[in-house]
């Protein structure tokens, strides 16, 4: 068996007894940049449950999952942000944030001149969603919004 | 995270993701993504591994210049070498 199906057997079998993976039969559009990456503004949006000191942690008892999401803004303390998520182990990753949500190095490439200039805000979600109908039709058209009122260029997504 | 990518597409905007689970992101089709072997929690490497995390975020913006055929799916060169974090993840013996 490959994980998808491990998954699936898992969550069918502790949680949710009717859940299957969601599927397309075709891939969703390419929407190439306008210009030069280093000319682009870009975002960050994770699934790693990352979320400031000042926020709310995400819900992790439900067992239908947590569709909610947190702003987390470009110039944010470094040490202000934590981690909240069933699917890893966040103690350790809490040692280096930067593995699912790699700020640091953008702030660095931006400096550079090698990733274009960096949003005014991120977008951090928590990955384990088994019902997905809020997600598909409330919070993630919700951030799409944001990102265009922003004139981001670019969306670059990180899983944990 | 390709759910939420194809929401994004679909809304006009231009994306680029990293997956961990090449499986799943093939039934899911988003536009385009970077598959890389490691494991979950430790998706730009192992932790301070500032390198590592630069040059995986070059390849991201590279690809998102470069790749312009919807449903691609690209493999990373990188691999885990620190434990069997990922295969017993696999099998649902870790997390």
């Amino acid at each position: 068996m490959n994980f998808a199906e491990v998954e699936r057997d898992y969550i069918r079998s502790r949680i949710l007894p009717d859940f299957d993976w969601v599927t397309y039969s075709t891939p969703s559009p390419v929407n190439r940049l306008h210009g030069p990456v280093q000319e682009s503004r870009v975002a960050l949006v994770t699934t790693a449950g990352v979320h400031t000191t000042a926020q709310s942690t995400f819900n992790l008892r439900s067992k239908t999952g947590n569709h909610s999401y947190r702003e987390i803004p470009n110039d944010v303390a470094w040490d202000e942000l934590r981690l909240s998520h069933v699917g890893y182990n966040i103690q350790k990753v809490s040692q280096d944030i930067n593995c699912v949500f790699p700020l640091q190095r953008l702030w660095e490439l931006e400096i550079a001149g090698l990733a274009g200039s960096l949003n005014r805000r991120h977008f951090s979600f928590m990955g384990y969603i088994p019902i997905v109908g809020p997600l598909l039709n409330e919070t993630g058209p919700e951030v799409a919004r944001k990102l265009q009122e922003d004139g981001v260029d670019l969306v670059l997504l990180v899983p944990a | 995270m390709g759910l939420l990518q194809r929401v994004f597409d679909e809304a006009g905007l231009s994306t680029i993701s990293l997956t961990l689970v090449r499986e799943i992101t093939e039934q899911v089709k988003p536009s385009r993504a970077l598959f890389v072997e490691h494991p979950f929690g430790f998706t730009f490497g192992g932790i301070g591994d500032r390198e590592l995390q630069r040059q995986m975020l070059l390849d991201c913006l590279h690809a998102a210049e470069q790749i312009t055929t919807p449903g691609t799916i690209l493999t990373l060169p990188y691999r885990w070498t620190h434990d069997n974090l990922r295969e017993l993840q696999l099998q649902k013996k870790a997390h």
